[in-house]
């Protein structure tokens, strides 16, 4: 069922978006008119195959790429309209990142990846110090929060990145794939606290996925077919 | 295969391969220059000698009292079966209209010529029609230019010109000019004017004498004429032995020369590592999967040498193009600073000889082989099918860093141990500077680790997580950031060392001049270019009168000669100074428990003479030997009673007392004098009423403090070509930091792209790269200063030595110090401003898209 109407307590509102990429002399189309919104605390798990625009999804809602057309706001924040820099502070005030390679900066260690996002906005102070201590003891890292990044496993380094997406209390976290480097048992383990870190901050997230175990932890479930969202409940 | 593979790789970053070609051809340009330079200012001596030397064999040389008509009539007359001679006066001339333009006169009797110089002049046989032999003969000032000296000078057939010699000007008359025949160099005979031999002695005011005598000698018939000499302190040696002496005189100069040239190709091997690390590091991927298809450790070496070999044909070739035109640019300058130093050096071209040009390719080639190496090896180390991280091959270089240090110490330790070796050769204790830098290059790399370690907390307290991120990814990417810190050290050192050294040198001529220069006014005939090459004596009238003149409160006469010695001319100075002067010596040398002082009264007394340092040192001599002068009276050996501190001529010289020297040589003209006012008149005045006293006498009148000005007007153009080797240097290793952050700008667009996804904006991405590069500078300028000092050491106490003789302290000016670690970083942040702007621009949503 195409989702069209967006309830007036609508968080992230997506507007008959549309985006078209180059690919040599012609493009291609991703959306075309495309509509959807997410309620504030809402858990969205995405699916979709490969190259059906999930990740395009996510960087629209991110700022990171601009629409062709149409409005991407964000509680009350119209994206789309934004120039570059605006979007980029919005970006790391308001957003968390988890990513499929958990992309910590490897220069930087476990308490400092943590930091970087208060540090780059110029808001580190010692509350979010305390966050981010607490955070990483909550993911189970107190001991390595010294440790450079290559020298963490696969399932340590997402544990830092969960909580490096937290740490700044952002309204919205986009994770994609976040589990599609580790093992079962470590996915099962990383997306039960990512869920349950989310719901505690009263976050709002959408997970982009080929992971039918997300499914149990979202409230709605996505699915993109040709540009367009198909919606179900989810399992939780 | 592997080759097609391997280009396109390089295809996808053309800008890297760019930068090395850039860097190598640098390297190679300054060797090449200085190279051809350095020999077009060889070859222009050795061909305007063999011009004026034509086939003769031998010369018969005279003393301080010259040899005459007579004493050749005497030889000619008693000449074995078989022998010829030919007389010569050779002077240098300056053309009055024409500031700073010399002349070379030939003076030669064109009866006895014929064999000797027959392509040379149209003389003898000559077919020319506007040539008249008895008007050469017997009209007064008559000489012959080659036309393109004719016409350079404005002069035809018949018209008259000014020269300048020895206190006089004197009327030329232009008789004829010719072309140069084949065979000759028509360079060399730019600025020779021929002219009967009579003709030449009374130009040169030296009515009967003679400078040498040429001769044809069959072999075996030497021994014959050394018997005929007369007077006793004239001496036959063979032609050879006179532009050999030329040679030796300049081989120290041309040495270092080359030494420093090697300093940016040395910067250069730098650059080619790290070109040839990033090669192989991004490439890991693809040489795992060919060796996965069997190809093996060999093939894949090859591959990395064949690249740097190619590169380096390639960049050796373009820098050969530009060492030809950097060649052209110095050769001006080079032989006006050898003219300065050691005698005038005629016309000098570049020509292209193939043979040199061809070693400077292979030095270029070479180098770059060399250079790629390690990555050559360490790409056969890559495992089949293994595709390690770069967090891996960093981890395996970090955990080299102790041994690579331990390496560097030894060879620092060997460099000095080969320094001490051999005590005298300069090319050992270039061997050893070599060796010295090569060791530190291998120190740089933990040493920034330490440096980076300690600024990071600084950097993180100034810029917040950016200045973190900027100190630590120096350290993350130690393979690649280490080697073009090292670089840039390497380069900001040379030009520390050479700084340091050149300035404590100035420092110390400056000090020694003016304690030397205490005189108000110097008297001189007029000299050309090349002072030293052949003083020329003051009338002895003028001598008087200059003396006599009223204001006059003291005054050194000093006689400049050359003397023959048992190993060749060396210079003699002859003063009659009292013990007032012995403020302007400064012995550092003396017989046994005596002192400076004893050292100074027994060569003022005639007891014996002083050495300075440059003859003491290329001679092996030392206070309390004797020195054996071939004087007037046959040869006598002089006591050494002391060795002085004396920056004015770096092949030596010996001090006499005036009166020990007219003993000897019964010589008593006089070359220059040193006059000071009485406090009444003062220096102007003085210089007014001897320039009255002089009246038409053509002198020389120069206050101290000109003097001092004009030397070290002349150090300063000396040591001007320091500051191309410093710009070039600098330049290559500006090269090789860019290079290296273009690099890892490289493979960091993953990294910039997440954190401009994480809400870094592109100032912050700016100000991350440019924290990076100025820590990069920071940490290579605060590792030069070491390195800097060291080479200012070895240039001074261990190059100089050995190259010149002279000693001096080293002095420490803070500024130079300042401007090495600010040319460092200065250097880093101008590389990185590009790369920070390409970062700047990396797309986040690309990056995530290849998620």
């Amino acid at each position: 069922m195409p989702f069209s109407s967006a309830p007036t307590t609508a968080f992230v509102q997506l507007d008959a978006i549309t985006k078209r990429y180059r690919e040599g002399a012609g493009g291609r189309t991703v959306f075309s008119g495309l509509s959807a919104h997410i309620a504030k605390g809402e858990i969205i798990a995405l699916f979709g195959r490969s190259g059906s625009g999930k990740s395009t999804l996510l960087n629209l809602l991110a700022g990171i790429d601009p629409p062709d057309a149409g409005r991407v706001v964000i509680d009350g924040t119209d994206l789309a309209a934004a120039n570059e820099r605006a979007r980029t502070v919005f970006r790391r005030r308001n957003i968390g990142f988890v990513f499929q390679s958990f992309n910590l900066i490897p220069t930087l260690t476990a308490m400092e990846n943590l930091l970087l996002r208060v540090e780059l906005d110029g808001r580190a102070d010692a509350a979010s110090r305390a966050r981010a201590t607490a955070l990483l003891d909550e993911v189970g890292l107190a001991a390595r929060a010294d440790s450079f990044p290559d020298r963490l496993s696969g399932g340590e380094q997402q544990r830092v990145a969960v909580a490096a997406a937290l740490v700044h209390q952002p309204a919205l976290i986009l994770a994609d794939e976040p589990t599609g480097n580790l093992d079962e048992h470590t996915a099962a383990t990383m997306l039960a606290l990512l869920a349950r870190l989310v719901r505690r901050a009263g976050a709002t997230m959408l997970v982009a996925t080929h992971s039918s175990e997300v499914a149990a932890i979202a409230d709605r479930v996505w699915t993109l077919h040709d540009g367009v969202i198909q919606e179900r409940a989810g399992e939780v | 295969m592997i080759w097609r593979a391997s280009w396109r790789h390089h295809a996808r970053s053309p800008w890297l391969l760019a930068l090395a070609v850039i860097g190598v051809a640098v390297g190679v340009a300054m060797v090449a220059g200085i190279d051809l330079a350095n020999s077009a200012a060889r070859r222009a001596f050795a061909d305007a000698i063999a011009t004026v030397t034509g086939t003769a064999t031998h010369q018969v040389l005279p003393g301080p009292n010259g040899i005459n008509d007579a004493d050749y009539a005497r030889l000619r007359t008693s000449l074995p079966q078989g022998v010829q001679a030919a007389p010569v006066i050779e002077a240098e001339v300056m053309v009055a209209d024409h500031p700073g333009r010399v002349l070379r006169l030939l003076g030669v009797d064109p009866f006895a010529e014929g064999a000797f110089r027959s392509g040379l002049l149209p003389i003898g046989g000559s077919d020319r029609s506007d040539f008249s032999l008895p008007r050469f003969l017997t009209e007064p000032g008559a000489v012959v230019l080659a036309q393109y000296t004719a016409t350079e000078l404005g002069l035809t057939p018949g018209s008259t010109f000014l020269v300048r010699v020895g206190g006089r000007r004197v009327a030329l008359k232009l008789l004829s000019t010719f072309q140069p025949a084949a065979g000759f160099n028509a360079r060399a005979l730019r600025g020779l004017a021929l002219t009967d031999i009579s003709t030449a002695q009374e130009i040169l005011g030296r009515v009967g004498a003679l400078d040498r005598i040429d001769l044809l000698v069959p072999a075996g018939s030497e021994a014959a004429l050394a018997v005929l000499l007369r007077p006793a302190d004239s001496e036959l040696q063979p032609s050879g032995a006179r532009a050999q002496a030329i040679q030796n005189l300049t081989a120290a100069f041309h040495t270092n020369l080359s030494a420093l040239s090697l300093i940016a190709v040395v910067v250069a091997m730098f650059l080619i590592y790290n070109t040839a690390t990033f090669s192989v590091v991004s490439r890991r991927d693809l040489i795992g999967r060919l060796r996965a298809a069997g190809a093996t450790r060999a093939a894949i070496a090859g591959v990395v040498l064949g690249e740097a070999a190619l590169l380096g044909l390639v960049a050796s070739l373009i820098g050969i193009g530009a060492g030809i035109a950097l060649a052209h640019g110095l050769i001006g300058g080079m032989t006006r600073t050898i003219g300065e130093l050691y005698a005038t050096v005629p016309d000098a071209g570049i020509v292209i000889e193939p043979l040199a040009l061809f070693c400077d390719l292979l030095v270029g080639v070479l180098a770059t082989v060399v250079a790629a190496a390690v990555p050559a090896w360490e790409a056969t180390t890559v495992p089949p099918r293994v595709a390690l991280g770069r967090s891996h091959s960093e981890s395996a270089f970090r955990a080299r860093l102790p041994w690579l240090a331990l390496c560097g110490v030894v060879l620092m330790a060997a460099a000095g141990a080969v320094m001490l070796t051999s005590v005298r050769s300069v090319a050992v204790g270039f061997a050893g500077l070599g060796g010295l830098i090569a060791g530190y290059a291998l120190v740089v790399p933990i040493g920034v680790v330490a440096g980076m370690w300690l600024l990071r907390p600084i950097a993180r307290a100034l810029f917040g997580p950016i200045g973190a991120m900027g100190v630590r990814s120096v350290v993350s990417a130690l393979s690649r950031t280490g080697v073009a810190v090292a670089a840039l050290s390497i380069a900001a050192a040379a030009s520390l060392g050479i700084g340091v050294m050149v300035a404590s040198f100035r420092a110390t001529v400056d000090e020694w001049l003016t304690q030397t220069l205490v005189a108000d006014l110097y008297v001189t005939a007029p000299r050309p270019i090349a002072a030293k090459a052949s003083p020329q004596a003051l009338s002895p009238t003028l001598v008087t009168r200059l003396l006599a003149t009223p204001g006059v409160a003291a005054a050194v006469p000093k006689r400049d000669v050359k003397v023959r010695s048992s190993w060749g001319e060396v210079s003699l100075s002859a003063f009659d100074h009292d013990d007032r002067a012995m403020g302007r010596f400064r012995v550092t040398s003396f017989v046994g428990s005596a002192s400076a002082a004893a050292a100074w009264q027994g060569y003022v007394a005639g007891n014996g003479v002083l050495i300075t340092e440059p003859l003491a040192w290329r001679q092996h001599l030392h206070a309390g030997q004797t020195l054996r002068l071939r004087t007037a009276q046959g040869e006598h050996d002089f006591p050494i009673t002391g060795v002085v501190v004396d920056y004015a001529n770096d092949q030596g010289q010996v001090f006499i007392s005036g009166a020990l020297y007219r003993q000897w040589w019964r010589d008593t003209a006089v070359t220059s004098l040193s006059l000071t006012a009485t406090p009444d008149v003062g220096r102007v005045e003085l210089e007014r009423r001897l320039r009255a006293q002089a009246g038409g006498d053509d002198v020389v009148f120069t206050a101290s403090r000109d003097l001092l000005d004009t030397s070290l007007a002349v150090f300063d153009r000396t040591f001007a070509i320091t500051d191309v080797a410093r710009i070039l240097a600098g330049v290559v290793a500006f090269i090789g930091v860019l290079s290296a952050l273009m690099a890892l700008s490289l493979e960091r667009t993953r990294e910039i792209g997440v954190l401009r996804a994480h809400g870094c904006t592109p100032g912050q991405v700016v100000a991350l790269v440019l924290t990076q590069c100025g820590a990069t500078g920071l940490i290579a300028g605060l590792l030069s200063l070491p390195l800097g000092l060291a080479m200012a050491q070895v240039l001074a106490a261990v190059i100089n030595r050995r190259s010149f003789g002279w000693t001096f302290p080293l002095a420490l000016p803070p500024g130079l110090l300042a401007q090495a670690v600010g040319l460092a970083v200065i250097a880093a942040l101008l590389a990185g401003v590009y790369p920070a702007w390409r970062m700047a621009r990396t797309s986040p949503a690309a990056v995530l898209r290849d998620e």
